[in-house]
């Protein structure tokens, strides 16, 4: 771990790791795409409309798991004064948003056909919403402050009280009557629905966190060169 | 997959909307990084991870 705390050998590792990690990429979504579209049947009830499936329950699941990790690195910014902590919460906002996003707007347009509404104001969809708002406040902090010590802080306290909305998300579902279904893969007594759904729905999982894991890793590079271009314009403006 | 079922129109839309989304980012995200790293070699910096200019 001591390794990865200095940001110098965290990026000379990163790049070495980059070129394998966009290949499996690449290869992880031509085989969730295959199995998608070509090698998985059509549900018996919602017909050709469960392969939104595929793509809409791992965004969500995305959505959740990115803004833990924002809190996770933020708490970690707060507590160990990590050079890179901020940074990568930082990297990590617009990813999730766009996972909250796409969960968002696939599930309205599987809603359409299923329930026969794009939207109703139940539990699961309204916590979702409020997630979506969670992650833009967060970036419009960074984008607010000019002094970046302050938005930091600002920042790392909008990620660190937003976390309670993880589990309200979570649980929407049994807490509340919804018209979203209850939770169907991560339950106590298995998932509910047959492997031949579930596997291309763990590819599409895979292929997307592989996707997330290199977009972010290149951001938070993006990150730190952006805060050195910055450092050296200080100094430059320091001397003069 | 059957094209001419019901609804498809609804998947078609799904996974496009996620392709131009996943797509933009990708494409956003490697294009900073190019333009980040042109301006720290016009500066004479190093890049994060590589030896000092």
């Amino acid at each position: 771990m001591q390794v990865f705390a200095n940001p110098h050998r965290f990026f000379q590792i990163a790049d070495k790791l980059m070129p394998f990690l966009w290949m499996a990429t690449a290869l992880a979504f031509v085989a969730a795409l295959y199995f998608a579209f070509f090698n998985s049947p059509a549900d018996y009830q919602q017909g050709e409309t469960v392969r939104i499936m595929y793509v809409h329950v791992p965004m969500a699941s995305l959505a959740l798991f990115v803004y833990v990790l924002m809190a996770i690195a933020s708490a970690m910014a707060m507590i160990f004064r990590h050079p890179l902590a901020d940074a990568a919460a930082k990297a990590a906002a617009p990813l999730g948003a766009a996972f909250c996003f796409l969960a968002l707007v696939t599930g309205s347009i599987w809603g359409k056909p299923m329930w026969g509404t794009w939207w109703v104001w139940d539990a699961r969809l309204t916590s979702m919403f409020v997630l979506m708002l969670l992650y833009l406040g967060y970036m419009a902090v960074w984008r607010s402050f000019e002094d970046v010590h302050l938005a930091a802080r600002i920042a790392r306290i909008v990620a660190l009280v937003g976390v309670v909305n993880v589990p309200i998300v979570k649980f929407s579902v049994d807490w509340w009557n919804t018209l979203h279904q209850p939770a169907s893969i991560l339950r106590r007594n298995g998932p509910a629905i047959h492997e031949s759904i579930l596997w291309p729905l763990a590819l599409m999982f895979l292929a997307l966190t592989l996707l997330f894991i290199a977009l972010h890793l290149t951001g938070l590079k993006n990150e730190v060169r952006q805060r050195k271009i910055a450092a050296h314009h200080a100094k430059t403006l320091g001397q003069q | 997959m059957d094209w001419a079922g019901d609804h498809v129109e609804y998947v078609v839309a799904a996974y496009a909307v996620v392709a131009v989304v996943m797509i933009g980012l990708l494409v956003h995200t490697l294009w900073r990084a190019k333009k980040l790293k042109q301006t720290l070699a016009n500066m004479q910096l190093s890049d994060p991870g590589q030896k000092d200019v």
